[in-house]
């Protein structure tokens, strides 16, 4: 459904990211993990063109795309069909909880109001936010922003979503409701990448998972391989250290 | 006082205040209506990744804050002429204050536009939206709150600087307030008098300041 290959990209003459393949099917779950300042970010930014990669061939619902090159028509389509998740959730602060939703069904979708309006209803319900529609977000706890971020990211109906650290600026107490949410996704048969800091959630939902090193893949396999098996001693080492610090 | 002083001001008081109604307010609220519009276009100029429009942009900021407006206003009413341009008084002062103080607020307009997190108009990408839709819906409503309370103040800053325009015989509250003087001899209660119409243009604006800032949806 989403291939990556050969993805290159530098900034300022260092190597961001090096060769990377990355592929995901449909209903799928792939989680990202690795030290920090390995490229996690930079990929999920690539993939939904908000970074420019130096070289890099990706195919997307059946069509293939020159990262190098692409049309700003291109552009646009790939990120209506995809979803993006931020650490820090990025609202639209001058909206509120039912007008983010809203806003890409009536301004890219060209939906008109009542229809965005029940669409957006839906979607605060399916994270439970059913009594914060008109909530601005410095009304809304980090775990509600979030989960409105989710909302806003499901309601286009994108092919798959990206979801970046999605967890890592709420307080410990947040976090389940947040991952609640991903789960359910999850269990509705939402494509998904994720990057996330919380191993113990990723080893819980992820179909396949990729270590990343220094901007590169050094592994890559099935959850439990991964958790349990890991054929790399720097991805053993990761995981043994990450899982410890949760404990 | 004196019964003439009285007379005097009972006179010249509805003269000065219609010349003020007529040319001063009409001149100031065409003239910032034009400045927002060219402050909002130079401004995104700025704020957009295109090297020729940022030069662009740059070079008119500079070469209108770098002069006074005096002789911005001299030039285009004495000066055109000369090259066969000929622009009425109103027009001309429209004009020039319309691109003097468009230079100052478009520096206001992208200080707030860079005021605006980042991930804003990433997160409108993410969506799907343009720039320009982005532009509109999400980065310029949340700049313009930004901007709204430093506008308001060049706007009544603006209110005083057009007793400039007297200057090029536009018969504003100045020009008339100095027509009656030459045929009254009284500089001191008339100046009084102008500076006191400006004070209460100046304060009712004020008003209008407040109650608009509260009329923004809060968001923080
Ligand atoms: N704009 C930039 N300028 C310079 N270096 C950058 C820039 N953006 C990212 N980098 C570098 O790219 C590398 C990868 O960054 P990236 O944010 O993708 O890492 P990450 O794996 O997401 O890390 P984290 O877990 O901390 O979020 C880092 O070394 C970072 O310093
Ligand atoms: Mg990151």
């Amino acid at each position: 459904m989403l291939t990556v290959k050969s993805l290159n990209k530098k900034i300022n003459s260092q190597n961001i990211l090096n060769d990377i393949n990355i592929h995901i099917n449909k209903s799928e779950v792939v989680s990202i993990i690795g030290k920090s300042g390995a490229g996690k970010t930079t990929i999920l930014r690539i993939i939904d063109m908000l970074d420019k990669a130096d070289s890099g061939i990706m195919t997307f619902n059946d069509k293939t795309y020159n990262l190098q090159n692409l049309t700003m028509k291109e552009i646009l389509k790939i990120r209506q069909n995809i979803g993006f998740v931020f650490q820090d959730f990025n609202l639209f602060l001058n909206k509120t909880a039912i007008e983010n939703v809203m806003e890409g069904l009536i301004v890219v979708k060209k939906m008109n109001k009542n229809e965005a309006f029940e669409i957006a209803k839906s979607c605060l319900n399916r994270v439970e936010l059913n009594d914060k529609y008109n909530s601005y977000p410095f009304e809304l706890s980090g775990g509600q922003k979030q989960r409105v971020g989710i909302a806003r990211a499901i309601a286009l109906s994108p092919s798959i979503i990206l979801f970046d650290e999605p967890t890592s600026a709420l307080d410990p107490e947040l976090v389940d409701e947040v991952l609640d949410v991903i789960k359910n996704l999850k269990n509705s048969g939402m494509t998904m990448i994720i990057v996330s800091h919380e191993l113990h959630f990723v080893k819980n939902i992820s179909n396949r998972i990729y270590f990343m090193e220094n901007g590169s893949i050094i592994e890559e396999g099935e959850t439990d391989k991964i958790f349990n098996n890991p054929s790399n001693e720097r991805t053993k080492e990761f995981i043994i250290h990450s899982m410890k610090n949760y404990e | 006082m004196q019964s003439e002083t009285i007379k005097l001001i009972i006179d010249s008081f509805p003269k000065i205040l219609l010349s003020g109604i007529a040319t001063t307010i009409p001149l100031t609220i065409i003239s910032f209506l034009f400045a927002l519009i060219i402050g909002i276009i130079i401004a995104l100029m700025q704020f957009s990744n295109n090297n020729f429009l940022k030069g662009i942009a740059r070079f008119y900021v500079w070469i209108i804050r770098g002069t006074p407006i005096l002789v911005q206003l001299f030039i285009v009413f004495y000066g055109l002429p000369r090259i066969g341009i000929l622009i009425d008084p109103f027009p001309s002062a429209v004009l020039v204050f319309s691109l003097n103080e468009g230079a100052y607020s478009s520096e206001t307009i992208r200080a707030s536009l860079q005021a605006i997190p980042k991930g804003q108009l990433e997160a409108a990408y993410c969506i799907g939206m343009t720039f320009p839709q982005a532009i509109c819906r999400i980065i310029l409503p949340q700049a313009i709150r930004i901007a709204f309370p430093p506008l308001s103040n060049s706007i009544i800053s603006m209110v005083k600087d057009t007793s400039l325009v007297s200057n090029i015989t536009v018969a504003e509250m100045l020009m008339m307030t100095q027509r009656i003087i030459s045929v009254t001899y009284e500089p001191f209660i008339l100046y009084l008098e102008v500076g006191f119409i400006y004070l209460i243009f100046s304060t009712l604006l004020t008003f209008l300041q407040s109650k608009l800032e509260k009329a923004f949806p809060i968001y923080k």
